[in-house]
């Protein structure tokens, strides 16, 4: 295989963050590169997989050092990629891993295409599809929850979720077809209650998935958090407060903030992505007015909706919006009639920082932090593609469970068992299809 | 060479009638070589033609061309559509057959088609010469007695007489089934020619007197009253209805099986051979079924003048004594006198992957094979396998495309696919639960999917074609009447069906009697069932036909004849010495190749498309 002749290497953890960096390198060369790198002798004659050494990293050209590092020789097809692979775990800042990423270029390594090691893992069998795409979810993952979903399903705990649905309906399966091939013979077939005993377990597993499903999305993407009020509510000032910086820009005069401000921030292991939007005000001026429009966009599509009432003004009447809502008042040190405003969820003050503690727990009430955590840990975050494939089969045995009701012929219902066991036979690769191949590999990025 | 014939076709058998027959009407001068000439188209087993799936086989090759079809419809004694109750895609017609009758029928097409010269004589070995780059191909056959005959074309339909040796009990004889002499030499000179060849093995039940059984005790099994051909050529259909009867075993008979297992073949290692699970000996039901109490036995006249009844289920190697002891423990057949004993059979076949989809093999070209020696069981299967064999040999010869029928057409698609892809670890037998398209490829329409390739074929006459084409054209004018408004979508709910409607408007009735009264009447009952199910089930077939498109678009990318697999270190080792020696023909046959995995696909195919643009 022509790529497999090739060695490639990469910065493998992401950029800017982080006290470690680490270069990967794989490919039948990348024991070549680590010796034109790294002058050890434990580089050099029969070298010992998973033994990890600390040596010195030069240039080879002109021979500069460049870092004191980590090197990991993991030899094929014992790796993460099946081919031979080093990994040199160097100091952190983007600054010294490019530097050792450059020495390992200029010794002979080519650089890695976007989600090249991943793929390489995976060609060579190293990794299934659902695997596969776990990585892809690690990758994006940047806080503790994502990342334990990423790991529970790379361990395949999505795969024993499915196979807890995927059983139960390859043993109807066997029996339908049992029936129709043997049906003169024996009295072999599945009676019609204990079918539609199997349809119904299934359609609620697959339900479960699917209700979870939602609960890794905003594992993965993060719950989306709006904050709505009236002009010079103090939301950014309540933004970042909660964000502990300052984030948003703060003045008194009202109709400041005119474009969506966005932050991230943790809460008990999940993310929250804060929005700070522009005052609902119809009054303003043109620019403002378009942020307002932007603002009822952002909140029709938020998971969770903060309206905030300042304390020493009007009760504001709010509109209604689907997601969650928690009622925040605010500026309560300046408050004069705590009683003039009904279903207050928390008074809070981003002056005194009162109610804010109370105000975060309440966030993570709001979304379920609990369940999501379960989720994350029995691996059901399920990606798009997932939800996808899970949603056909669903619908497949929705109509399956009609079908049955209504009496249809054995050999029609097999068939349309079929269908739905193949649309979740996808979800754990098991069916082959290139189209889903393409799909899983364009989410890559450089380093995995 | 003392003769020469353009295609030799060796064994008498069902693959070898068919063969023998298709290539002759092809205008091809065709020998047939067999042990002997009275015994072509014998039934060694269960005297019986069709079932689930097998009887699907038989309506394609009927409509191809084949005379499976006809003779049985001329032979048979009880005919009964299987599965009625169920589904009209696993619905099959399935006929007791007067062994000798069919027998006789056979010998007569044989005798009496042009072209065709029987050679009775033993088939010794093969002629081949190797070209320049190394390729064998065949250039004739040596005989027994020392003559040979010459041909760039030989069709192998040896069944089970390669290397056979038979077993009852501690007994074991050289033969191919009981009477006959089996082929040792042939077998050899396969492997010396580089052929991998396994054991398999396969069992017959004994033989009971009609006159000793106490019929009365016994439940009768009648044929269906309005009974229906196999063949669409049949005309004025009015066969026998003979009965079978339903018998079972019980504890007795099974203690005494257990009792003495170790005097069984199968049990005691003297057979190497893997046998059926599908079709297990009696011996084998009672180990893996313990908990069972008892097992059914069908009992099955093998025609009219014999005496002998065939113990459909008691296939079966133990000695004598047993046999009789445990039959005499079932009610019914306390005096029951055997006229054969059970016996298993043992002998060499060449794994199917050896083959191309032509049925022709890969190591040595003009050389086809055909039937139970590519580990198939069944007369049916073989017949399928003969008909291909023998039409695409005859092609071959005028440098015309190849007969390769796909799986989403047909269930002779299906069985070449998967001889050509799987491991056969067991004798093959088709079933519908093989067919992935089994919604569409039903008995009731079996001449609209075959009439494009029998067209081309020409092994029909003019007359046969333009009835083929007006029995679709009369289930199209039926479906235009159906399918429209009101009386569409009463006929798709699953209670309803042509009859239902017809009792509800006797209009109706009367314009489809009208539509089909050119029909003979033999046809119109499928007819209107190809019409009734092509409305019902046109959602889930369309259905069915996009889910595997989806999955499989790639299937047809080819993979070239000199793919070298050896350097493929990404995938498994099982998958690629798999691939390597299966050697597939296009992506479609490696993804069904048992140990290939997803995986290995996607390199597969990104190599074989490099390869394409480079």
């Amino acid at each position: 295989m022509k790529s497999a002749a090739v060695t490639i290497a990469a910065v493998a953890t992401p950029s800017g963050k982080g006290g470690i960096a680490v270069v990967r390198v794989s490919g039948p060369a990348a024991l070549a590169v680590a010796r034109n790198v790294c002058d050890h002798d434990g580089l050099r004659g029969e070298v010992v997989s998973h033994y990890a050494l600390v040596g010195l990293i030069r240039h080879p050209e002109g021979g500069e050092a460049v870092d004191q590092a980590v090197v990991l020789p993991m030899i094929a097809p014992g790796s993460y990629t099946g081919e031979d692979v080093v990994e040199i775990s160097c100091h952190g800042g983007e600054q010294t891993a490019r530097l050792v990423l450059d020495a390992c270029l200029s010794a002979g390594a080519a650089m890695a295409g976007p989600g090249e090691f991943t793929r390489r893992a995976f060609l060579n069998g190293r990794l299934s599809l659902d695997q596969a795409e776990a990585v892809a979810d690690l990758i994006h993952a940047d806080d503790a929850l994502s990342a334990r979903a990423a790991l529970a399903q790379l361990r395949g705990g999505l795969r024993r979720e499915l196979a807890a649905v995927e059983t139960p309906l390859l043993e109807l399966h066997a029996q339908l077809e049992g029936s129709l091939e043997f049906g003169d013979e024996d009295d072999v077939g599945p009676d019609s209650a204990s079918m539609m005993e199997v349809f119904a377990s299934s359609l609620e597993s697959m339900d479960t998935l699917l209700a979870d499903a939602r609960g890794g999305r905003l594992i993965r993407d993060g719950v989306q958090v709006v904050l709505m009020g009236p002009p010079n509510a103090g939301k950014s000032s309540l933004f970042n407060a909660l964000l502990g910086e300052q984030r948003a820009l703060v003045d008194h005069e009202a109709g400041t903030t005119r474009d969506v401000v966005s932050s991230r921030l943790s809460i008990e292991g999940v993310t929250f992505v804060l929005h700070d939007t522009a005052g609902l005000r119809d009054d303003g001026d043109r620019v403002e007015s378009a942020g307002v429009a932007l603002t009822r966009r952002e909140a029709a599509r938020a998971d969770l909706v903060l309206q905030i009432q300042p304390l020493d003004g009007a009760p504001t009447v709010f509109e209604d919006c689907c997601a969650a809502v928690l009622r925040v008042g605010s500026r309560a040190d300046l408050a004069s009639d705590m009683t003039l405003y009904d279903g207050l969820d928390v008074a809070t003050s981003a002056r005194t920082g009162e109610g804010l503690d109370e105000l975060r727990r309440l966030m993570t009430v709001a979304v379920d932090a609990g369940r999501m955590n379960e989720v994350a840990r029995a691996g059901r975050a399920l990606s798009q593609r997932h939800r996808e494939r899970l949603e056909a089969a669903r619908t497949d045995l929705a109509l399956l469970r009609e079908q049955a009701e209504a009496h249809t012929a054995v050999e029609v219902l097999a068939s349309l068992l079929s269908g739905v066991l193949a649309q979740l036979g996808e979800v754990t690769g098991r069916v082959y299809s290139e189209r889903l191949l393409g799909e899983v590999f364009s989410r890559f990025c450089v380093g995995k | 060479m003392i003769q020469n014939y353009d295609i030799i076709v060796i064994g008498g058998g069902h693959a070898g009638i068919e063969a023998a027959l298709a290539a002759a009407k092809k205008g091809r001068r065709t020998a047939l070589v067999t042990h002997d000439v009275s015994e072509i188209g014998r039934m060694p087993c269960n005297p019986a033609i069709g079932g689930l799936g097998k009887g699907h086989l038989v309506r394609e090759i009927d409509a191809l061309g084949g005379v499976m079809g006809r003779v049985i419809d001329q032979t048979g004694i009880q005919f009964r559509i299987l599965n009625r109750s169920k589904g009209p895609a696993v619905q099959a017609p399935r006929a007791q057959a007067d062994k000798h009758l069919y027998q006789a029928a056979m010998v007569d097409l044989v005798r009496a088609c042009p072209n065709l010269t029987v050679i009775e004589g033993d088939a010794a070995g093969l002629f081949t010469e190797s070209d320049a780059a190394g390729q064998r191909r065949v250039v004739g056959v040596a005989l027994g007695d020392g003559q040979t005959v010459g041909s760039s074309r030989v069709i192998l339909c040896a069944g089970t007489f390669l290397g056979g040796l038979m077993h009852t009990g501690d007994v074991s004889t050289e033969g191919g089934r009981e009477g006959a002499a089996s082929s040792r030499q042939l077998s050899g000179g396969l492997a010396d020619l580089g052929f991998e060849l396994v054991r398999l093995k396969t069992g017959t039940p004994p033989r009971l007197h009609i006159d000793s059984l106490d019929l009365e005790q016994l439940e009768i099994q009648p044929g269906d009253p309005d009974p229906e051909p196999f063949s669409v050529f049949t005309r004025s259909f009015a066969p026998r209805s003979e009965p079978c009867w339903i018998a079972a075993t019980n504890q007795i008979s099974h203690d005494l099986i257990r009792a003495n297992i170790d005097r069984s073949p199968l049990f005691s290692g003297t057979i190497e051979g893997r046998g059926p699970r599908y079709c297990p000996s009696i011996e084998d039901k009672v180990v893996r079924f313990a908990e069972r109490t008892s097992h059914i036995l069908f009992l099955e006249p093998e025609g009219l003048e014999t005496p002998e009844i065939y113990v459909n289920g008691l296939s079966t190697s133990l000695p004598r004594d047993i046999q009789e002891a445990v039959v005499h423990a079932i009610p019914g057949l306390e005096r029951a006198e055997f006229v054969r004993y059970g016996y298993a059979v043992e002998y060499d076949s060449v794994p199917s992957w050896q083959v191309l989809r032509t049925l022709e093999s890969k190591l040595v070209t003009g050389l086809y094979l055909a039937g139970q020696i590519l580990g198939t069981s069944g007369y049916e299967e073989a017949a399928a396998q003969g008909l291909v064999a023998g039409v695409n040999a005859a092609l071959s010869l005028s440098n015309e495309a190849p007969l390769v029928l796909e799986r989403s057409e047909s269930y002779i698609g299906v069985l070449i696919d998967d001889l050509v892809t799987k491991e056969i670890t067991e004798p093959y037998r088709m079933f519908t639960s093989r067919a992935e398209h089994r919604l569409f490829l039903r008995c009731d329409n079996s001449v609209r999917r075959m009439l494009p390739h029998a067209e081309r074929l020409g092994l029909l006459d003019d007359a046969e074609i333009e009835f083929m084409n007006e029995r679709v054209t009369a289930a199209d004018r039926l479906m235009k009447i159906l399918e429209p408004g009101e009386t569409g979508s009463r006929l798709r709910r699953p209670e309803e069906s042509i009859t239902t409607l017809e009792s509800t408007s006797s209009a109706l009735k009367e314009v489809l009697a009208q539509t089909t009264e050119s029909l003979p009447p033999e046809q119109v009952r499928a007819v209107r069932l190809e019409a009734e199910t092509s409305i019902k089930y046109a959602g889930y077939i369309s259905r069915q036909r996009r889910l595997l498109q989806e999955q499989s678009h790639l299937d047809d990318l080819e993979i070239p004849d000199d793919f070298v697999y050896d350097h493929l270190i990404q995938i498994s080792s099982e998958a690629r010495e798999k691939l390597a020696r299966v050697r597939p023909e296009t992506i479609g046959q490696a993804s069904r190749i048992d140990g290939v995995r997803t995986s290995d696909l996607a390199i597969l195919s990104v190599l074989v498309r490099r390869g394409k643009i480079s």
